[in-house]
Parts: C-alpha cells; sequence; structure tokens
C-alpha cells in the first residue's frame, strides 16, 4: 500500500514548521500577484490532471486540470450545479461514501496520486482537512469536538492535549469566544461559531491542505466577515482552496480563482485578473452577473 | 507528536465490521432455519383430511386440525370486531383532537402500558373476568384477552398513519366548510387508507398467532364449534384452536399428534409470513422503511 | 346577466336550484369527538379492569400466603409450597443473557445495514430479520424443543464443557437440552429483531453532514459510528433496550417448551432446568385444582404485571426525557 506518510520529507513535523514561500509581491497597478514565473516556481500542493467524475452514468466533470498552489487560496467560483462542490470532494475522496459516485484521472497531492487504488485514505484525511456548508459541529462539546482528530491520529497526554487544543482554538480565532465554554456542547454555539469550531477542529489535527465547501453560505454577514478575515491569517500556514457562490468573497479573499462552468474549467488565473481583464467570454458574463 | 498507529485502528475496525457480517448472516440463518424446518416437518401433514376432519385420539391416524382452524379464525374475528374499531376511533382522538392535551398524553402513555403487558397476563385476565365467575371456558373468552392484546396495537399504528397525513389537506377540507367529522372520515382517513388497512391486518395476523391468551380462555376442543351457547358454543364452552393444539400435540408422545402440531405451525408461519409480506409488497412501494 | 358572470346574490351561483344546505348535523362535531374520546379512553378501562380482576383475585393468595412467595424459591401446591422465587430468578437470568447476546448482535446488524451495504442489500437483510420478529412464539417453542434442545443436549453443550470453559460452576451438571441455557438462546433471538430494527432507523437518522465530517477527518467506519452516531442513536436504543426487556420478561410459550419446568430450586447451572413466572404461570395452571392455587397463579400474573409495567414506565420515561434533550423525535 502506498503510505501518502513517505511523501512528507523528514524533518517537516507539522505544517506549521514547514518553510514558508516568498511572499505575494503587491505592486499598485499590475494585475497579478505572482508573476507568471513566480507562479510557476511555487510547489503545487495538488496538481489535478485529466479529472472525471461521475454519479452513477451520467458525467459530472470533464477533464478538469488544475494547480493549487501552496499557501495560497484558490477559489472556486460558478453557477450552481456546475460542479464545484463535486470537484472539491474529489481532492480527499469523501465521495466514496456513496456507492455510484465515480471519479478518474490522476490528482497529485506532493506529488502522489491519491486516486491510485493504493491510497491510505485515513491518512490522507488527516492531512486534508474539509469544512463543510452546514456547520457540523460533533454531537460533544467544544473542547472534545476539537480534541477529536488529535485523539484519532495522535498519542497525547492530558496536557499537552489541553494545549493543542487552545492553540487550534487561538488559531481559529474562537479562543476568546469559547475559553469558558470547553465544556458545553459544541451546538450551542451561534452559526458563525459554529463554523469556526469547525474550522477549528480541522485545524488542530495538523492538516496541509483545507478544503472549503461554501463555508459562509449558513452564516449571517458579521460571522462571515470573521471567517473570511481567518483565511487571510491561515494562509500562511496551509494551502487552503474555497468553494464559494458568492463572486465579491472570492475577490476579496483569494489569490487565485478557477471558473468553472457544466462540470469544465473555463479559465484559471490570477484573482484579480479573472476578475479586471477575464480571457473568457463566458467568465466576464458571469463575473458580470449575465448569468448566475 | 507521535502518532497513533493507522494500523491497529484499521485492524479494530476491520474486527467490527467482519462481527458485523457474521451477525447478519447468523440472524438471516436462524430465520431460514426456523423457516425451512417448519415446512419440511409440517408439509407432510398437509393433505385433505387435515383441512377437514376433526383431530384423533390416541395414536389413530388420520384426522385433522379442521375444527382448530375454524375455531382460530372465529375467535380472531371475534377480537377484530372489538379491537379494530376502538383502536381505529381512538386513534383518530389522540391524531385529529388530542395531539398535545393531557387527556390524549394520558391515554397514549396507557396505550403504551397496556402494549407492554404480557400476552399471558391478557389471558389471565380475561380468565379472572369471565371464566371464573361463568365457571366455563369459552371462545368468547379468548376473544376478549385477544381483543386486549389488539387494540394497543390498532391504536398506535393507526395514529401513525394518520399523523403521516399532511396538515394541508386536513385545512383544505376544512376550509371548505366541512365539519370536522366529515374532513376526517373522508378526506384523513381516506388519505391514510393504505396504511390503515396494512396496520389492521397486521395487527390481526399477529394476535391470531398468540397462545399464551389462549391457555386459560378457550382451552380446545375435539368437536367442531357449533352455535353459540351450547357445550361447544362460541359463549358456552371450550374452542378448538390451532395455537393451543399445536402446543398440546407437541407435548404428547405420539408421533401422528407431532406430526399434526408441525402441520399446524407450517399453516401458522404461511399465513403470519404471507400477510407480513404481501402487505409490505403491496402497500409500502417506495416508503422509506 | 351574462352567462359567463357567476351570480354571488344567490348562494351556489346562478346554477343553484335549491335553498342552501343548512349543517343539520349541527351537533355531529361534538358527537363525533366524544365518541371518539370513549374509544380511546377504552384501553384506560381496560388496563383499570385488569388491575382490578388480578387484584382481586389474588387476594386469596396474599391473604393467606402472605410475603412467603417471595421468599421461598419452591413452587409446589402439592406439598404446601407457593414459592415464586425459582420464577422470579429464572425470569430475570434468562432475560438478561438474553439481552446479552441480543444488544451486541443487533448493534453489529445496524451498522452493517446503515454503514456497510449497499442501501438495496440493507432492504432485504432489514427485511429478512424484521420478519423473525412476526414469526409467533409457539413456532418458536416448536423449534427449540424439536431441534435446538437436542442439539444443545447432544453437541453444543458436551463440546462447551470439554473446553476450558467447562471447568466454570455455570457450565456444570449433565447437560439435558432443555435449560436455562437454551431458553435464553431462542429468547435473543426472540427479541433480535426489534432490538436491531430499532437500533437501525435511528442510525439513519444521524445527519449525513456530520458523518461526512468525521470520515473527512479520517476516521474509519467503526470510529464513526462509535464516536459520532452512537451519540445521536444512543437514546432510542436505549429506549429499545428497555423495551426489549419488557418483552423478554413477559415471553412465555417458546420459553416455556425449552426451560425444563423446574419450579423447584434455583438452578446451579446454565445447563441445568429451570423455569421463569411467566412459563410457572403458562405450565402449572392445567393442573391447577384448589381456588389457593388459582389465586396464588393469579397473584404471580399480578407480579409479572407489574414488572413489566415497571419497565414500560421506566422506558417511556427515560425515552421522553432524551427527546427532550436532544430535540429529536427518536
Amino acid at each position: 500500500m502506498v503510505d501518502i506518510m513517505d511523501t512528507i520529507e523528514p524533518g517537516a513535523e507539522s505544517a506549521v514548521d514547514r518553510p514558508l514561500p516568498p511572499r505575494l509581491e503587491v505592486t499598485p497597478g499590475v494585475a497579478s500577484y505572482d508573476t507568471p514565473a513566480q507562479f510557476d516556481a511555487l510547489p503545487s500542493k495538488l496538481s489535478v490532471h485529466d479529472l472525471d467524475f461521475f454519479y452513477g452514468k451520467e458525467q459530472a466533470l470533464f477533464a478538469n486540470d488544475l494547480e493549487i498552489k501552496e499557501h495560497r487560496v484558490t477559489a472556486i467560483i460558478g453557477p450552481s450545479g456546475c460542479g464545484k462542490s463535486t470537484h472539491l470532494r474529489c481532492y480527499n475522496r469523501i465521495y466514496e461514501l456513496y456507492r455510484d459516485q465515480k471519479a478518474m484521472g490522476e490528482i497529485a497531492f506532493d506529488g502522489a496520486n491519491i486516486l491510485a487504488p493504493g491510497t491510505d485514505l485515513l491518512s490522507l484525511r488527516r492531512r486534508i482537512g474539509m469544512i463543510f456548508q452546514k456547520p457540523s459541529p460533533f454531537p460533544m462539546t467544544v473542547f472534545d469536538n476539537i480534541a477529536y482528530g488529535l485523539r484519532m491520529h495522535f498519542k497525547l497526554s492530558k496536557s499537552e492535549l489541553s494545549e493543542r487544543v487552545e492553540d487550534a482554538l487561538k488559531r481559529g480565532a474562537l479562543w476568546e469566544e469559547v475559553k469558558n465554554k470547553l465544556n458545553e456542547p459544541g451546538l450551542a454555539l451561534s452559526g458563525g461559531q459554529q463554523q469556526r469550531l469547525c474550522i477549528a477542529r480541522a485545524i488542530a489535527a495538523e492538516p496541509e491542505l483545507i478544503l472549503m465547501d461554501e463555508p459562509c453560505s449558513a452564516i449571517d454577514p458579521v460571522g462571515t466577515a470573521k471567517i473570511e478575515e481567518l483565511l487571510q491569517e491561515l494562509k500562511s500556514s496551509y494551502t487552503i482552496v474555497l468553494v464559494t457562490h458568492n463572486m465579491q468573497q472570492a475577490a476579496r479573499v483569494s489569490d487565485y480563482t478557477a471558473f468553472f462552468f457544466e462540470g469544465r474549467i473555463i479559465e484559471f488565473g490570477a484573482t484579480t485578473q479573472i476578475f479586471e481583464k477575464p480571457v473568457q467570454r463566458q467568465t466576464e458574463e458571469y463575473i458580470t452577473g449575465r448569468f448566475g | 507528536m507521535a502518532p497513533r498507529s493507522v494500523r491497529r485502528r484499521r485492524l479494530v475496525n476491520t474486527v467490527i465490521t467482519t462481527s458485523s457480517w457474521i451477525a447478519a448472516a447468523i440472524g438471516i440463518f436462524v430465520m431460514g432455519w426456523i423457516v425451512v424446518t417448519v415446512v419440511v416437518r409440517g408439509i407432510g401433514a398437509w393433505n385433505v383430511a387435515f383441512f377437514t376432519q376433526l383431530p384423533p385420539t390416541g395414536n389413530d391416524p388420520g384426522g385433522g386440525l379442521a375444527n382448530a382452524i375454524v375455531g382460530t379464525l372465529v375467535i380472531t374475528f371475534g377480537a377484530a370486531v372489538v379491537g379494530l374499531p376502538l383502536g381505529f376511533f381512538g386513534a383518530i382522538y389522540l391524531s385529529e383532537f388530542g395531539r398535545a392535551g393531557r387527556v390524549a398524553t394520558g391515554i397514549r402513555a396507557v396505550t403504551n402500558i397496556v402494549l407492554g403487558v404480557p400476552s399471558i397476563v391478557a389471558g389471565m385476565f380475561a380468565y379472572a373476568l369471565l371464566v371464573l365467575p361463568s365457571h366455563h371456558y369459552s371462545g368468547f373468552s379468548a376473544s376478549v384477552a385477544l381483543a386486549f392484546i389488539m387494540l394497543p396495537v390498532m391504536t398506535r399504528t393507526a395514529e401513525d398513519v394518520l399523523n403521516l397525513v399532511p396538515n394541508e389537506l386536513r385545512e383544505s377540507a376544512l376550509a371548505m366548510g366541512a365539519p370536522r367529522w366529515r374532513a376526517t372520515l373522508g378526506v384523513v382517513v381516506k388519505a391514510a387508507r393504505a396504511g390503515l388497512i396494512t396496520g389492521a391486518i397486521l395487527a390481526v395476523v399477529r394476535v391470531a398467532g398468540e397462545t399464551a391468551p389462549l391457555l386459560f380462555t378457550a382451552l380446545s376442543s375435539p368437536y367442531w364449534l357449533s352455535g353459540f351457547f351450547g357445550p361447544s358454543g362460541y359463549f358456552g364452552g371450550p374452542t378448538a384452536n390451532l395455537t393451543k393444539d399445536i402446543y398440546d400435540f407437541s407435548q404428547q408422545p405420539y408421533p401422528h399428534l407431532i406430526q399434526l402440531a408441525w402441520g399446524g405451525s407450517l399453516l401458522i408461519i404461511v399465513a403470519v409470513l404471507g400477510v407480513n409480506v404481501v402487505t409490505r409488497l403491496l402497500f409500502q412501494r417506495g416508503k422509506e422503511w | 346577466m351574462s352567462s359567463g358572470e357567476v351570480d354571488i346574490s344567490t348562494p351556489g351561483g346562478a346554477g343553484a336550484q335549491t335553498r342552501p344546505r343548512r349543517h343539520h348535523f349541527a351537533f355531529g362535531d361534538p358527537l363525533f369527538r366524544w365518541f371518539t374520546i370513549a374509544c380511546a379512553a377504552t384501553v384506560a378501562l381496560a388496563m383499570f379492569l385488569l388491575i382490578g380482576v388480578l387484584v382481586k383475585n389474588s387476594w386469596l393468595a396474599i391473604h393467606v400466603l402472605g410475603i412467603k412467595p417471595l421468599t421461598h424459591v419452591a413452587y409446589n401446591p402439592d406439598t404446601n409450597q407457593y414459592g415464586a422465587l425459582s420464577s422470579l430468578f429464572g425470569t430475570f437470568l434468562t432475560t438478561i443473557l438474553a439481552m446479552l447476546i441480543a444488544v451486541p448482535l443487533a448493534l453489529a446488524i445496524a451498522l452493517l445495514l446503515v454503514e456497510l451495504v449497499h442501501p438495496l442489500v440493507s432492504r432485504v437483510v432489514g427485511t429478512t430479520i424484521e420478519m423473525l420478529a412476526a414469526v409467533p412464539s409457539i413456532i418458536f417453542g416448536m423449534w427449540g424443543i424439536f431441534i435446538v434442545v437436542p442439539l444443545m443436549q447432544r453437541h453444543i453443550e458436551p463440546w462447551i464443557q470439554a473446553t476450558p470453559l467447562g471447568r466454570l460452576g455455570i457450565f456444570g451438571g449433565s447437560p439435558v437440552g432443555v435449560d436455562v441455557f437454551t431458553a435464553s438462546i431462542v429468547l435473543s433471538l426472540m427479541i433480535l429483531p426489534f432490538i436491531t430494527a430499532v437500533s437501525r432507523d435511528v442510525l439513519q437518522m444521524v445527519p449525513k453532514v456530520v458523518k461526512e465530517a468525521g470520515y473527512g477527518m479520517g476516521s474509519t467506519t467503526y470510529e464513526v459510528m462509535r464516536k459520532i452516531s452512537m451519540r445521536y442513536a444512543l437514546a432510542g436504543i436505549a429506549g429499545a433496550v428497555f423495551l426489549g426487556l419488557g418483552r423478554a420478561l413477559g415471553e412465555t410459550m417458546a420459553v416455556s417448551m425449552v426451560i425444563g419446568a423446574n419450579f423447584f430450586t434455583i438452578p446451579h447451572s446454565l445447563f441445568q432446568s429451570g423455569t421463569t413466572v411467566s412459563a410457572t404461570l403458562a405450565l402449572n395452571f392445567p393442573e391447577s385444582q384448589s381456588k389457593l392455587e388459582t389465586s396464588s397463579l393469579i397473584e404471580l400474573a399480578l407480579i409479572l404485571f407489574v414488572i413489566t409495567m415497571v419497565f414500560q414506565v421506566v422506558a417511556q420515561l427515560w425515552l421522553a426525557r432524551a427527546r427532550r434533550m436532544t430535540g429529536s423525535r427518536a
């Protein structure tokens, strides 16, 4: 069995220990952040080649190619039903819970194809965190929610566990609000807090890649703003892929954007370029609201 | 952080899921075993005599369980005549009028308790209520015991079915000016018809297979059921029935009687399982269950 | 007026020829309501009647025997013994053993039905096992006494005694087949389908998103079930266990036929005959001669009723409380 743990470089124990990539240059007036040369030089956390996806006999994704770069936020936008979530859910193979769903092609995570049959899913899913549209705290206390991944994947003493939980909550911008409520049920928090709880829970297990499937669509505007702020902080430690139907959010928050339509990736590039000077006609029509 | 062993977690998972497969296999195997046993041992008893003649005495050959079959049908019918309507209308009260009231909650609680009464206690109830004072056993007392069991079953099932009818339907009927009783009986009940029929059939069939309540009430009889008040009458004396005969014959040392017991068992299994399967197939297509 | 307009001056429009219908059954609704209440209340009437009749007829035994049934073991009216302990012991022992077998089996099957197989397979397997619930007790008894008992006596019980387990006292004595062990196993098979069905229903109601979140974090199937699904399902399953307990306590025919009718002693070994309250009732009743004996049997029925009623009430209270806490209709 291909052990995906083998692809981690020795010495790099966790995401927070990894060396940071070169900082993004923001030159006022220039239409992109990374120059194309910088883009090419950045390591790809995830490389998608020729991905097809089927719901039973019906094909939903057609020959998707995408490069997800480390320590960047990549947004996936497109009208509803275009396959954004379907595509995202291929990255951690969560679709396999459902019998008639099938993906074909190659998805290279740090170089190793995770669609290959021998992949160790348990480790893969520890390294990739997922946040869902509907906040889904486990029916446990706040503390136990965060500790879930820690207890499952690591051997920790009680004090280490508490430290890690506190750390995760701080990195998830939730600590101040829940530090006195650690033993209350996770479901007792507000919607926005629940979603940040889910983010903190995902972070606690030390993932490298975080997938977010429309994380703010069920959250009020204040909560949304907090989560968007959080995304900017998280970027420095993790790679983030964000599916969103809210274009303004994509424009605010992401570095790169992929535009999906009817299962195909129509255009992919730096966010500023997509929104200011889209190349494809369909992209432009979507951005300007001609359909959605 | 030191990682926990993925291999060990996988192993635990495999052990548990394997046990699940084994458990399911056991369940299916036992079911098959019972059915096959009853069929194999009982089919030999099924001949014309079985369905038309009275039981033999001692080691005599021939004979059948005809009177018992009739008796079971009559006793069950007697119970249904009381249990089904009472259960049905009681469920209408609980579903239409008393969703949350105190009376309704109390009645539901009592229904649940009566549902949990062992069938032998129901038999004792009928015995003490009817047999003791009148000094004789009767098919009627058996029907009373079975009605006692059937009533809460029908009430509960019917209430669940009626609750599934969407409120819009009720409101539409009432909004057209229909009085409550018309809206309920004409519209709601009609909408719930399939589930109600299924529930009624299943309640009857379940009660028909009972034995314990009949131990002290109808006993059994080697004669045909005749009339109402004579010594072999429905109200007058012991009434032959299938389940008690099976029980009695199974304890006799005569192989022929034991064979009859298996034949009776086969009849019961065919009826009970057959009705269950048919009603589920017919009335629950498309329902998630 | 043109034919296209509707005349609303006459009720029923221009087409109505008759006078307006009055609701002549004006008291139909209150009558209907009272009728249905009366029907619903019959169950309460039945219960009170039951209690009354049982108490009245056990009064003789209660008066004459006092507390003796609860302190004496043997039930043998011929020698003037009316102890209920042998029966009570057997009821509790067989019930507990049956639950110990049935509950883990039921949970394992429910796990399979919900997580491990194709939905179609799940329905077929689930239905087959539910059919087991429809099999009447007498059939279990027939199968029990003619198939299981000889199997136990000739093969399984001696085999167990040949293993290291055989050294334990509870597996001692010469195997008779008609014993507590067989009765417990048959009983467990009778309550298995019910607990399985409820467990499966409750587990199926766990929200998909939460399970996906669990799997998404790299949990195994078992981990998701144990750490996440069970939290939702626990209350419902516990309720089912209580209800299953109630049924096991009152089960009569199958148990009577395989437990061996030992009304006289408390068995030391699982391979010895025993009895339960319902079995004592069923087996002694035909022989019952004196008024005292009949009354003592009715007293046993009353005791059985009280025990099962207590379980019912506790189960209902537990379920109601659990429903309030999770806010679900489990």
